[in-house]
């Protein structure tokens, strides 16, 4: 870069300096955009792959492991076979350990924000997610049979139905008449304070606070003293409609 | 025979090497060594009461030890740990194995026997270095049949082999180096002769080393049909006989044609060869790698130091280009291995490289036919042996063979222009020459600019604008800004081409897997980054200011580098680990579970373990029944520490070494003690025999065991004020949760519970909730009776 002399060489030098920036940050985004494009293509391919060559795939333990890494830094399930005919007719194959996999692992990936509830919908959702556009479609019943695959491996997995609707609580535990209460109260909205609570079920304020207070204890409520009237909300991030879908 | 000690984990499993994976596993086998053996320190005529690991480079024996057999009382014999053995033998000093049985009255011995390459201090050495001494060593198998892994030893020692001899840094460029090639030229060609001559004699062992088959290369050739021997020009005659034999054998001598004009048009440009030492000197002199360098210069013919510079900056980050100029590139394929290592290249042959004749190798008869049916006959491709009858001097290598496969061809030569090193190529024993190359190239062609064929990425970045040396049209004589905007983007035009390459099919997948890795690395990296910068600028929402829409990454990073960072790369499946597969997943499940459990607390259940060994397994799935009996069998395996147990509420989970039951008593007891600042009770309490000061706690102190009771003090008057003081800090399951470093909430509760069970707490269940308090009647021991008379 040359330099000039005096005010206006340092200004021209300023000006050159704020022109590179901006040439590097439209570099970078371009960049930054094909490799995105780059990675979807990636991706695909990778799930393509997985699905389709995975026998092949296990047959080489040298190109075994570095599929292996290439799914993990991209962030492929290299567990997303379709269903066969076996599985669907009589639960035998890979199938429904697989997406135990998948389900334990979106209750693992989700325990610290919803304190081990989580709803059957959202749970599907990330399942879905998880293995990818290619692989087909997981129903409910799916992985409602392959959480009683699960119970092998001791009780920490179980269905609750609360109000109709139904959960999979991945941490050990009971929930007790009150509390699954509160929760069919909270469903609609996501969300409960104590005078709601009391309203829909008609207990004594102490009951209806006690329970609230065990569930956030539990880490399946969330407590919100921000909201504008001053009211302390409880939220459950378990509950669809809830913080799922709140940003 | 000294052997190596093999690494083992604290489980018991072998440790393997970077890029190591197991393949297969023989139980119950003991070592028999000729003489004697084994371990430095640790001789003796056998080992026995083990098992054999396969792995891709050893072959690792593990002392079974007195705990596989039986008895439960077993963890603590294998406590000391220095009793377990493991020993291992690098695979790529195998020379052969044999497989002999030896009937007697008592029922068949089973031996695999197999001949090592020594040095004179009996250590194993490589196959590709001078050998003097081979050793006996005898795997006898008590247990199942050792068909499958002696095919499989065989395999991976091959494998091994070559990928040993790619390895090994080429041998100095010297007269006599030169004169080995020919000879091991002379050599494959002679053998193919004596083939073709009747097949009786016995073809140089494929393993040879380039030197050996050097010497053997000057005895065999009299005792043959009279092959011609000695000169180079005889050398290449031969070698030219050899590639019409192997075209022959092909299935027809048009498809050898094909190749070698197939090969030949591709040609562009005759280059010279030789990076220029002046130019080369004057780059390294400012700062450039040395090898990419060379590289650059040979892409841009040496056309000058700028263009070498432009060429170097465009693409000096490419795979490959940092590798030494005169060795193949490794090949990630499955098929063949690589070649031996290459004789030195040689400068008069590179630019000797003309497109040869094709009708030549026409005009042979289907001299062999019986040569690709025959493993282990060295072959060359047409196109080089072409190229040889053309050069008529040249001193390309033509190694001695190790697979009837795998075909060597340097063919770079002639196909890019620029200096070859030499590739294989599988044929498949019959398959046509031409489709194996065309094939083979199309793999290559990611790596092309290893060949120094800046035609190809000029002209693909150019929109096609044809093959030859398009240089003028290469961005990099733009410099500056602009330079570096257009480099930028042929950077990711090349990677989005190379994925586009890589995932047409499976091998061709499986050839540039390593590129691929590399550039899902570089990806996670970029999205990483990108992803917190995000963040910070555009909130929480995964997709702000991302063109991708979609958040690219569906787990948090975290998630995300720890199922990276606890990946086991060799699972243990039931294929490899056979009739021990339990045992050794449980093994496995141990090394693995170490970091989990730290992180968790030294508790984790069961399907928690399940979900995260599956994930680190990749695509090796555990059924759930496996995992829990791998479980089951901590104590048998000899893993110290760990251990599956149910919880009150009936879940299973594994307890790791850090976890104990006293430890989390005791913890809790501090916990639920009051803080010394208040708690002059506590303290009061111990010593509280001596007459102290407030009327109230004395009546709850003077409760040494033999005492009796005071028969009825007054009723003292309130009893509410000292319990405060007395009772400490209630716990719930979340503080306990907090203080023993985030464990799970269900699981803090059951410790509550635990220790509640041995008598360190006592619950109130209040509105509150569930609280646990100090048992003050167990550790103040105060006296039932004297509660009683206080509450009474």
């Amino acid at each position: 870069m040359r330099r000039g002399p005096g005010i206006a060489g340092l200004q021209h030098a300023a000006r050159t300096k704020e022109q590179f920036k901006l040439t590097g940050e439209e570099v970078k985004k371009n960049t930054l955009q094909a490799m995105h494009e780059q990675l979807a293509a990636f991706r695909t391919n990778l799930e393509d792959f997985a699905r389709k060559h995975r026998a092949d795939i296990r047959r080489d333990p040298l190109f075994r492991a570095q599929f292996h890494t290439m799914c993990a830094n991209i962030g492929v399930d290299p567990l997303a076979s379709n269903k066969s005919l076996w599985a669907s007719a009589l639960g035998l194959g890979d199938y429904y350990y697989e997406l135990g996999v998948q389900v334990v692992e979106a209750c693992l990936a989700t325990r610290s924000l919803n304190g081990g509830l989580m709803d059957l919908a959202s749970l599907l959702r990330y399942v879905s997610k998880r293995r990818g556009s290619q692989a087909e479609p997981v129903s409910e019943d799916d992985v409602v049979r392959a959480i009683r695959k699960l119970r092998v491996l001791g009780g920490g997995f179980d269905l609750v139905t609360i109000g109709g609707r139904q959960y999979v609580r991945s941490v050990p535990g009971e929930l007790n008449l009150d509390k699954n209460r509160a929760l069919e109260v909270a469903q609609g909205k996501g969300f409960t304070s104590v005078a709601q609570l009391c309203k829909a079920t008609g207990w004594p304020t102490g009951r209806a606070d006690d329970v609230l207070q065990a569930l956030a204890r539990e880490g399946i409520a969330w407590v919100d003293d921000g909201a504008p009237d001053g009211v302390r909300l409880y939220w459950f991030p378990c509950l669809s409609g809830g913080l799922d879908q709140a940003p | 025979m000294i052997l190596t000690a093999a690494q083992l984990t604290p489980s018991g499993r072998p440790v393997l090497q970077q890029g190591e994976v197991e393949v297969s596993l023989l139980d119950k086998v003991d070592l028999e060594f000729q003489p004697v053996g084994g371990l430095p320190g640790q001789q003796a005529e056998a080992y026995k009461n083990g098992y054999a690991i396969l792995t891709t480079r050893r072959l690792i024996w593990v002392d079974a030890g007195p705990t596989d057999g039986a008895a439960a009382s077993a963890p603590a014999a294998a406590a000391p740990g220095a009793a377990v053995r493991a020993a291992s033998l690098p695979l790529s000093s195998v020379v052969v194995c044999h497989k002999r049985v030896q009937f007697s009255i008592k029922g068949a011995k089973v031996r695999l026997v197999l001949e090592v390459y020594t040095d004179p201090q009996r250590q194993p050495m490589p196959a590709s270095g001078f050998h003097t001494h081979v050793d006996l060593l005898a795997l006898r198998c008590r247990g199942p049949a050792p068909d499958t892994f002696k095919q499989q030893l065989e395999e991976q020692t091959r494998q091994a082999i070559a990928a040993d001899a790619a390895a090994a840094p080429p041998p100095t460029t010297t007269a006599g180096a030169a004169a080995a090639a020919a000879a091991a030229a002379a050599v494959s060609a002679s053998s193919s002769f004596s083939a073709f001559a009747g097949g009786q004699q016995p073809l140089p062992d494929p393993r040879l080393s380039p030197l050996r088959a050097a010497l053997q290369a000057k005895l065999s050739p009299r005792a043959s049909a009279g092959s011609p021997t000695g000169g180079l020009a005889g050398a290449a005659v031969a070698a030219a006989a050899t590639a019409t034999a192997a075209a022959a054998a092909a299935g027809s001598a048009a498809a050898a044609a094909v190749a070698a004009a197939a090969a030949a048009a591709q040609s562009p440009v005759l280059e010279q060869a030789r990076p220029d030492p002046a130019m080369l000197q004057c780059m390294v002199e400012m700062g450039f790698p040395r090898n990419r360098a060379a590289r650059s210069l040979l892409a841009t013919a040496n056309l000058g130091a700028q263009e070498a510079i432009d060429y170097l900056l465009a693409f000096g980050d490419q795979p490959g280009m940092d590798d030494p100029l005169d060795q193949p590139t490794p090949g990630w394929g499955q098929g063949p291995p690589p070649p031996p290592p290459p004789p030195p290249v040689q400068g008069p042959a590179w630019a000797a490289a003309t497109s040869p004749p094709p009708a030549s190798s026409a005009h042979y008869p289907a001299v062999l036919p019986a040569s690709a049916a025959m493993p282990g006959s060295p072959a060359l491709t047409p196109a080089a042996a072409a190229a040889a009858a053309a050069a008529g001097r040249t001193t390309y290598p033509s190694v001695p063979q190790l697979d009837a496969a795998a075909v060597t061809s340097p063919y770079g030569g002639a196909a890019s222009g620029g200096p070859s090193s030499p590739a294989t190529f599988g044929t498949g024993g019959g398959g046509s020459p031409a489709a194996a190359l065309q094939q083979r190239m199309a793999a290559l062609r990611p790596y092309a600019h290893q060949y120094g064929s800046a035609p190809e990425l000029a002209g693909a970045s150019a929109g096609g604008a044809g093959g030859g040396l398009d240089l003028a049209g290469l961005a990099p004589r733009t410099i500056g800004v602009a330079g570096i905007v257009k480099r930028e983007q042929q950077k990711t035009e090349e990677s989005g081409r190379a994925v586009e390459q890589a995932f047409r099919d499976l091998s061709a997948l499986m050839s540039s897997a390593a590129a691929m890795v590399a550039l899902a690395e570089k990806f996670r990296g970029v999205m990483a980054a990108d992803g917190s910068g995000g963040g910070g600028v555009g909130g929480v929402g995964g997709g702000g200011g991302v063109v991708g829409g979609e958040d690219p990454l569906l787990m948090d990073l975290e998630t995300q580098q720890q199922l990276i960072s606890l990946g086991i790369s060799s699972p243990v499946t039931r294929e490899s680990a056979g009739a021990r597969y339990h045992i050794e997943l449980c093994r496995q499940l141990a090394d693995f579970l170490h970091l989990p459990l730290q992180r968790c607390g030294g508790l984790i259940s069961l399907p928690d373990v399940y979900c995260l060994f599956n994930r680190a397994r990749g695509t090796e799935l555990v059924s759930p029944d496996d995992l829990l009996q791998a479980a089951k069998l901590f104590g048998r395996a000899g893993v110290a520490g760990l251990r599956l147990r149910p919880l009150s509420s009936g879940v299973l989970v594994i307890q790791g070494p850090q976890h104990s039951e006293e430890q989390v008593c005791a913890k809790i007891a501090q916990l639920t003690t009051p803080p010394p600042t208040t708690a002059t009770t506590t303290t009061a309490t111990t010593t509280a025999a001596t007459a102290d000061a407030t009327t109230t706690t004395t009546t709850t102190s003077p409760s040494a065991p033999g005492a009796p009771p005071p028969p009825s003090p007054p009723p003292s008057p309130p009893p509410g004020p000292p319990s405060p003081p007395l009772l400490g800090p209630g716990l719930t399951s979340s503080d306990v949760a907090l203080a023993l470093g985030g464990i799970s909430v269900a699981i803090a509760a059951e410790h509550l519970l635990t220790a509640e069970a041995r008598g360190v707490v006592c619950r109130d269940d209040g509105p509150e909730g569930l609280r646990f308090y100090r048992n003050f009647f167990v550790q103040d021991r105060l006296e039932t009776a004297a509660l009683f008379v206080r509450g009474g």
